[in-house]
């Protein structure tokens, strides 16, 4: 995904949520004061749903993988009885979950 | 010290609401304090995310950093940093029952406009699996200028379903 294609996306969805086109709109309180987002707050938020698009398309599967690979624990423990005691169990297993994650969180083409 | 902690401002959101924002820091204190308790968002994996203010309105840079540790009582504990960035976050929440995010900031040099403007964070959150998860860490935005206040919202323009924001002084 392109930023222009991303801000594309993001400036539709946040049209479409401006009271002034039929939606609910977006509201900021300010001072306690709760009031309608300005066209420069409605400007931000394309901006930043964009870059959020940009993210998730582009980078999120890293952060995914790394929040679910299995522990650091799993790995020392099953390598080392590899190794060490020559018992593979754990380390078949631990090659299971692994390739798991990387398949569950596929790398953008 | 009796009487040292002043509140500013406080509001309470009780209806969709996409921003808050707490204004009114100056050279009255030297240290403030964000105080956010119970709050709920309207979209699931989600965070709470917020930038600091000046007297133009929310600082829309890319000069934020943060450096900080997660605490998972599900997982290992994991480093959450980056430079840079265009806004400070929470963990994600979600909508499920007790899914909430409560946290504390303190504020520092936010009237200085010749240095940077830091925040120390803490934070205790149900997060979308739901797990608890804490926060210890800082941030700063790289820019000299003086800082007003802080915008609280939510990633990818969702809304704050509920939840109470409140900005203190330390007496000095």
């Amino acid at each position: 995904m392109t930023i222009e294609e991303a801000t594309a996306l993001a400036q539709a969805e946040i049209d479409a949520k401006k009271t002034i086109n039929g939606g609910e709109g977006m509201f900021a309180q300010v001072n306690n004061v709760r009031r309608e987002y300005t066209e420069a707050e409605y400007d931000q938020a394309v901006v930043d749903l964009a870059n959020s698009k940009m993210y998730v398309a582009n980078e999120k599967w890293m952060q995914d993988r790394a929040e679910a690979y299995p522990s650091q624990l799993s790995f020392i423990e099953a390598y080392t009885e590899k190794e060490i005691l020559g018992e593979s169990e754990k380390w078949d297993a631990y090659v299971v979950d692994y390739n798991k994650v990387r398949s569950d969180n596929p790398k953008p083409e | 010290m009796a009487g040292s902690l002043i509140k500013i401002q406080e509001t309470i959101v009780s209806s969709s609401t996409g921003s808050v924002s707490l204004v009114g820091i100056d050279s009255t204190y030297d240290v403030y304090k964000v105080v956010w308790t119970n709050v709920t968002i309207d979209t699931d994996t989600k965070q709470l995310q917020w930038r600091y203010r000046n007297s133009s309105g929310d600082v829309n840079s890319s000069n934020y950093d943060k450096a900080r540790k997660i605490l998972k009582a599900n997982a290992s504990f994991t480093n959450s940093s980056g430079t840079n960035a265009t806004q400070f976050n929470t963990v994600s929440i979600g909508t499920g029952t007790q899914e909430q995010t409560n946290g504390i900031l303190y504020l520092f040099n936010f009237n200085n406009s010749s240095e940077y403007s830091f925040h120390t964070e803490e934070a205790s959150s149900l997060d979308y699996q739901p797990t608890l998860a804490g926060i210890q860490g800082g941030g700063v935005l790289t820019v000299t200028e003086s800082h007003t206040g802080l915008t609280f919202f939510v990633q990818d323009s969702n809304n704050l379903e509920s939840g109470t924001f409140t900005l203190y002084g330390l007496k000095k």
